[in-house]
């Protein structure tokens, strides 16, 4: 058993990873956090099946659509609700707000478009594969073969490319980074889809392994959120590593201990990590300037 | 009299006409709704105190909501409980809750406690839902006392929903009171200057995290009341009721409007009425869409809620100012007034302090001490390392190596609000002015350290409080008028002049009544004649005996200020004498014209 728990844990691990790095990506560069998250991941997957069911789309085709739909839903959320806020006051918190109430609007578009039930999503693969003693499903395997591979290549979009770094220099300075020729404007839009595409694909990922409903992407927001915090927010090895030790802890207490236990690992992860080292696993605490 | 009545005719009247509607002979429907939106009024003040005051957001009301609803009604169901003491009780456990839930408050806040409250939230729900042994799962929660159910006694008598609307509305005045009392004081000003500059807050001697975390269980705690209430109206609980209500709460009070006395009861009217107006319209089912907008929409196109149409800015003033004279003259014996012993020990000594960030060393083994009515300037280049060992002597950084002592007591380590209440108190480089606040309220904020009762005690009606109250504001408005600036008493400080609020700024420090004052830059960018102001201020404190520690860039006016200098360059004492002694020391000079001459 362990060992299928250990799989599983590592799987959604790399899921919550994913949406941990989308809290960064517009945390570089906004300094915000998108409280609507899980809603973009859950707007991904309806929207796939919406195209596919009602425009009679192939899945791959209904799938890019949807992610190309979820990618501007994230450039209209910097329009409408991060903006005008920041405009107004650049030191407010206000987003928390304007991102949350931009989250249940959709939730409750959603509503209105599917409804409330719960809609079957394709598995990537059939079958399973007999692993030690576990049988896993090859869906799963799947799903961590795509996660790996994500992360690679975020990082070496991140590191590697010069989009990548113009989206480093805007998070260590904006003035020095647009003094520098970049266009910061720019950046924050190829922030905010990022973000969305991130959520998006992490939705994909795991709608076959769920079911795809409008409140799918709540409490993923708050797993994310807490994957991107215990490792220390704005640090991607750090969501990466808090994903994974979130993903394996609910695994393990839902197992071993109790599974209506399982949901509230990620609350206790944030709680802790928050009193004991608030800067996350691998955040570097910051002087402010006076 | 004319004026209290005045101030507080429109709340009689609305507490009057609140008194009638039951006996107005209306459908009993409207006694219904009026339960009902004094339960929210309830819910609408305890998010008002969090995030109107304190500037905090919680996403998560409807747990404590629930909390107590759920906790009044097992006690009066599974164990008995009258509900007089059910309900205290629900509101002990909601208080509990959230003490334990908002310790994480001590090292954050922000977006921080929004999360929190929603995975908080989303638990609570799940818990309701799989533990049906303790709260009937699904099922619900059956025949709890309520005038629904007929079963709801207090006291022996057993109430009708009519009854029942007076309870509600005598909680719901009572958290009103409380929630005005406590914030019109100088606890509800140290709110607002945290949501204004946490680091100008913890300069004037506030303590930051103990502030939040206290609003956070005041507003948990009412919001477990006003859960206690709703339980006991309705008789049944599951966890559906609870759905939406967190994003309703914090709906009502944007849309009321933070901090004024109006914007509960007007969000709360809104939102008893709004499912009843979409109802008519065959809309019931876009409730969730329509709060998701208002919170999408409210901070842009109503920044300021409904209340701002009807009430003027809300007042953070206990007294009127104008029932509050200040001399004019300038007499500060009551503020500012010093007697020195020879054998005083120095006021601040700090014995070779080093700090290093990451591999730079921005200090190296200085020292330095400030004796008692002195004024000390601390000289040096750009980069030498002054606002460094400014943040260090008043406990924004913590030194890697050394020991700082004031007034004799080592307090190397000591948080910044600590140090201020025991008198060191400081002015920032970059103005920390509290935005959208009054010069007069800024100064206040000052005063905090001479508040000297707990906070919970403001609310109470004690003679002591108001005298407190009555001279600080009489300090403030003579160190004011001893500035010169009494003709902006009641102006929004930051639409002031640069030069004049960093005279508002001076005069925010020197109502705390510093043992010692650290100027960090208080003459940067005035022009000739504020720089002649403040110089002549200056002068005035230093005969009242007032040890000064200033860091100043034009060095003329401060060489004529000081009796003593220190130069630091590249992190390091390289000079300690007088002004004369300075003028006339080769290496102050290289320092000064082979280096950043241009800067002094």
């Amino acid at each position: 058993m362990l060992l299928l728990f250990l799989i599983l844990g590592i799987t959604w691990g790399g899921i919550y990873a994913l949406v941990g790095l989308g809290f960064n990506t517009t945390f570089w560069t906004l300094r915000i956090l998108n409280f609507a998250q899980g809603e973009y991941l859950m707007a991904a997957v309806l929207l796939s099946i919406g195209f596919n069911r009602w425009v009679n789309l192939p899945w791959p085709i209904a799938i890019v659509l949807a992610l190309a739909v979820t990618a501007a839903l994230g450039l209209v959320l910097e329009r409408v609700a991060i903006r005008p806020v920041l405009q107004h006051d650049p030191r407010s918190h206000s987003w928390v707000v304007t991102t949350l109430g931009a989250g249940i609007v959709l939730q409750n578009l959603a509503v209105l478009l599917f409804g409330t039930s719960e809609y079957p999503f394709p598995k990537l693969m059939e079958g399973v594969v007999q692993l030690l003693d576990a049988r896993v499903e090859k869906q799963l395997l799947a799903v961590f073969a795509i996660t790996v591979v994500l992360v690679v290549l975020f990082d070496i979009f991140v590191n590697r490319t010069l989009m990548g770094k113009a989206i480093k220099a805007v998070a260590f300075d904006r003035m020095a980074a647009e003094a520098q020729g970049i266009n910061s404007r720019g950046i924050v839009m190829l922030s905010m889809i990022l973000m969305a595409l991130l959520a998006g694909i992490a939705g994909l990922l795991i709608a076959p392994m769920v079911s795809a409903h409008p409140y799918m992407g709540t409490l993923m927001t708050v797993k994310g959120f807490s994957a991107a915090v215990l490792g220390g927010l704005g640090s991607p090895v750090g969501a990466i590593v808090g994903g994974l030790v979130v993903g394996i802890a609910e695994q393990l207490v839902g197992g071993y201990i109790n599974p209506g236990l399982k949901d509230a690992i990620g609350l206790i992860f944030l709680f802790v990590i928050l009193i004991a080292r608030p800067q996350g696993l691998f955040g570097k605490k910051v002087a402010e300037r006076v | 009299m004319a004026k209290a009545v005045r101030r507080y005719l429109p709340f009689l009247l609305v507490a009057l006409a609140l008194m009638l509607l039951p006996w107005l002979g209306l459908n009993p429907f409207y006694t219904h709704l009026g339960i009902n939106l004094g339960i929210y009024v309830i819910l609408a003040i305890s998010m008002d105190l969090l995030v109107g005051f304190s500037g905090q957001t919680s996403l998560g009301h409807a747990a404590f909501y629930a909390l107590g609803a759920y906790a009044s009604g097992l006690l009066a169901v599974r164990l008995g409980f009258p509900v007089w003491l059910s309900i205290p009780c629900a509101a002990v456990i909601g208080a509990v809750i959230t003490g334990l839930l908002g310790m994480p408050l001590m090292r954050v806040s922000g977006f921080y406690l929004a999360m929190l409250t929603i995975a908080f939230d989303l638990l609570t729900m799940t818990l309701i839902d799989q533990w049906p042994a303790l709260t009937g799962g699904v099922n619900g929660l059956y025949n709890i006392p309520s005038p629904t159910m007929g079963n709801f006694l207090m006291f022996g008598a057993r109430l009708s929903h009519r009854g029942y609307y007076y309870v509600v509305w005598i909680l719901a005045a009572l958290a009103f009171i409380f929630q005005r009392r406590f914030v019109n004081s100088w606890v509800g000003r140290a709110l607002v200057a945290i949501e204004g500059s946490p680091l100008a807050a913890s300069a004037m001697g506030i303590n930051v995290a103990r502030y939040r975390w206290m609003t956070f269980v005041l507003s948990g705690t009412l919001a477990a009341i006003a859960g206690s209430l709703f339980g006991h109206n309705v008789g049944y609980l599951n966890s559906e009721a609870f759905h939406g209500v967190s994003n309703m709460v914090l709906a009502m009070a944007l849309v009321g409007g933070l901090r004024y006395p109006a914007g509960p009861f007007i969000g709360a009217l809104i939102f008893v009425l709004v499912p009843q107006w979409l109802n008519q319209w065959g809309l019931g089912d876009k409730q969730g869409l329509v709060y998701g907008l208002i919170l999408l929409l409210s901070l842009v196109v109503l920044p300021k809620g409904l209340a701002s149409f009807i009430s003027k800015r809300p007042q953070l003033l206990r007294l009127d100012p104008a029932d509050v004279p200040a001399d004019g003259v300038e007499n500060l014996e009551r503020v500012v007034s010093y007697q020195h012993g020879e054998d005083e020990p120095p006021v601040l000594k700090l014995e070779k302090v080093s700090i290093h960030f990451g591999g730079n060393v921005a200090l190296q083994d200085v020292d330095l001490e400030v004796r008692p009515g002195e004024t000390h300037a601390l000289i040096g280049p750009n980069g030498a390392g002054k606002t460094t060992l400014i943040n260090i002597i008043s406990g924004i950084y913590t030194p890697t190596s050394g020991e700082t002592y004031f007034n004799g007591e080592r307090t190397t380590g000591l948080p910044p609000h600590v140090l201020t209440q025991r008198g060191m108190v400081r002015t920032f480089q970059n103005l920390q002015i509290f935005p959208g606040l009054t010069v007069l309220e800024n100064v206040m904020i000052g005063a905090h350290p001479t508040f000297r009762h707990a906070a919970l005690t403001s609310v109470l009606p004690l003679k002591a409080l108001n005298e407190e109250e009555r001279e600080a504001m009489a300090a403030a408005r003579e160190v004011l008028a001893f500035l010169g600036l009494s003709e902006y008493e009641n102006t929004i400080a930051t639409e002031l002049p640069y030069g004049t609020q960093k005279m508002v700024e001076l005069a925010r420090a020197i109502v705390a009544k510093p043992k010692l004052l650290l100027l960090d830059e208080p003459a940067a960018g005035l022009h000739k004649e504020e720089l002649d102001r403040f110089e002549e201020g200056i002068r005035k404190l230093q005969q009242r005996g007032l040890t000064i520690l200033i860091i100043e860039h034009h060095l003329d006016l401060v060489l004529r200020l000081a009796d003593r200098v220190t130069v630091l360059n590249y992190g390091k004492r390289i000079f300690l004498g007088s002004p004369d002694e300075a003028r006339a020391d080769e290496q102050v000079k290289e320092v000064y014209i082979g280096g950043a001459a241009a800067t002094a």
